[in-house]
C-alpha cells in the first residue's frame, strides 16, 4: 500500500509537495544558520528580541553533546528529501513518512518551547521560527493526507 | 495513517524522554570540561589582564552564572586579548556583578560563591585560570553547577593550592567583598550582565567582537 502511486490533489493550485518542500527549505535555512553560528562559536543575531544567547548557552541546547540545531538540519534535510521524492513519484508512503517525521519533530519542538518559556526563561526567535514552520508543515501534511485519495481508491495509478 | 501516527508519537516521546533523561541529575564533580581559551597569564595581575600603562581600560562587570557572560568570556574575550590586550592597547579588569543567585533566596548563592572562589584564586595569582575553568563548567543557573564540592573540584582542576583555597573560602571575606562590589556596581548603574565600561563609557547587553573592538580603538584614539 505504501509504495503505491496516488496522484496528489493540488494545494493552492500546485502539487502540495512543493509547498512542503518550500517550508522544509525555510526550516533548513534557519537550522543551518544556527548550526553554522554554533560551529564557529558565534552568537545568533536576535535583533531587538533578546534571548538567543541564553538559549544557546543553556544546558538544554545540546543533546548528548550535539547541538539541537544540528538535529534540526538533519530533520529538515530528511523532510525536504521526502517532499521532493513525493513530488516526483507520487508514492503515497512518502507523504505518510513526511507526516510521521514532522510529528516527531513537533513533539520535540513542543518540549523545547516549554523549556525556553518555563525553564530557561528566554525565547530564541530563530528556534520559535523553526518550531512554527515545523508545526505548519505537520498540519499541511495532515490536511493533504486527509484530502488525498487513499491507495485502492479511484485515483490510484 | 493511524499506525503512522502512533509510531511517530511513540518515537517522538522516546526522543523527548531521552532528552529529559540525559539532563537528569545535577552537574557531576568528576566530569569537568577544560577551558577552550588560552590566557596570556604573564599579563595577569590579580583580576586585571594587560599592561598597567595600556591607554584603554575595559572593565567587565560579570556574573559567573550569567550565560551571556559565559559567551563573552569564551567567544569574545579571546579575540579582545589577541587584538588589544597582548599588543598593549587595552587591559581588562574583571568586576563582580553577582546578581543571578539572589533571586533564589537560597543561603548558598552560586553567583557569590563562584566569584569568591575566583577571588581566592586571584590571591594565588591564578584568577584568569580559575575564570576560564569556572565558565567552561557553567551548567545552568542556580542548579548546582557551582555548589561547594564542584567549585572545589574546579579549583583543583585550575591548579590552585587546595589548603589555601579551603582556608580562603572558609573565612567568608571574599563573599563579603563580592557582595560589596556588586552593590557598588548597582549603585553605579550596573543593572545587567555583562556590562563593559571602556574608559568610562558604558556598554551593556550582548556585544560582538567588532563592536567592542571599535569602542576600544575609539577610546585609544581619544586617549591620544
Amino acid at each position: 500500500m505504501l509504495t503505491r502511486r496516488v496522484p496528489a490533489r493540488p494545494l493552492l493550485g500546485i502539487h502540495p509537495a512543493i509547498v512542503l518542500a518550500v517550508l522544509d527549505f525555510i526550516g533548513l535555512l534557519v537550522a543551518g544558520y544556527l548550526s553554522v553560528v554554533e560551529a564557529f562559536g558565534g552568537i545568533p543575531v536576535c535583533g531587538p528580541i533578546k534571548g538567543c544567547e541564553e538559549v544557546a548557552l543553556s544546558e538544554y541546547a545540546r543533546i548528548g553533546g550535539v547541538p539541537v540545531a544540528f538535529f534540526g538540519v538533519l530533520l529538515s534535510v530528511a523532510l525536504l528529501g521526502l517532499a521532493l521524492a513525493w513530488w516526483k513519484t507520487d508514492i503515497y508512503g512518502l507523504l505518510l513518512a513526511h507526516y510521521g517525521l514532522s510529528l516527531i519533530g513537533v513533539l520535540f519542538d513542543g518540549y523545547f518551547l516549554y523549556l525556553q518559556v518555563f525553564v530557561i526563561g528566554a525565547v530564541c526567535i530563530w528556534c520559535v521560527t523553526y518550531e512554527v514552520s515545523l508545526l505548519v508543515r505537520f498540519l499541511i501534511a495532515f490536511v493533504v493526507w486527509y484530502r488525498q485519495p487513499k491507495p485502492g481508491e479511484s485515483d490510484e495509478y | 495513517m493511524v499506525l503512522f501516527t502512533v509510531a511517530a508519537l511513540a518515537i517522538g516521546l522516546a526522543v523527548v524522554g531521552y532528552a529529559v533523561l540525559q539532563r537528569g541529575g545535577s552537574a557531576p564533580v568528576d566530569d569537568l570540561s577544560p577551558p577552550g581559551v588560552a590566557i596570556p597569564t604573564e599579563l595577569a595581575d590579580g583580576r586585571t589582564l594587560g599592561r598597567a600603562d595600556a591607554p584603554v581600560t575595559v572593565e567587565i562587570w560579570s556574573d559567573f552564572q550569567c550565560p551571556a557572560c559565559g559567551l563573552l568570556a569564551e567567544r569574545v574575550e579571546p579575540s579582545l586579548i589577541a587584538e588589544h590586550v597582548t599588543p598593549g592597547t587595552a587591559r581588562i579588569v574583571y568586576r563582580d556583578a553577582a546578581f543571578q543567585g539572589i533571586r533564589t533566596g537560597a543561603t548558598y548563592d552560586e553567583s557569590v560563591e563562584s566569584a569568591a572562589a575566583a577571588r581566592c584564586a586571584a590571591d594565588e595569582g591564578k584568577f584568569w585560570q580559575m575564570h576560564a575553568w569556572i565558565f567552561a563548567n557553567w551548567d545552568g543557573e542556580n542548579q548546582g553547577a557551582y555548589r561547594a564540592d564542584r567549585l572545589r573540584a574546579i579549583a583543583q582542576a585550575a591548579g590552585l593550592d587546595m589548603a589555601a583555597y579551603d582556608a580562603c573560602m572558609a573565612t567568608g571575606d571574599k563573599q563579603v567583598a563580592v557582595r560589596a562590589e556588586t552593590a557598588d556596581g548597582v549603585s553605579g548603574g550596573i543593572n545587567a550582565t555583562p556590562t563593559l565600561i571602556i574608559n568610562g563609557s558604558l556598554y551593556s547587553g550582548p556585544l560582538s567582537v567588532p563592536e567592542i573592538s571599535r569602542a576600544i580603538s575609539d577610546a585609544a584614539q581619544a586617549a591620544g
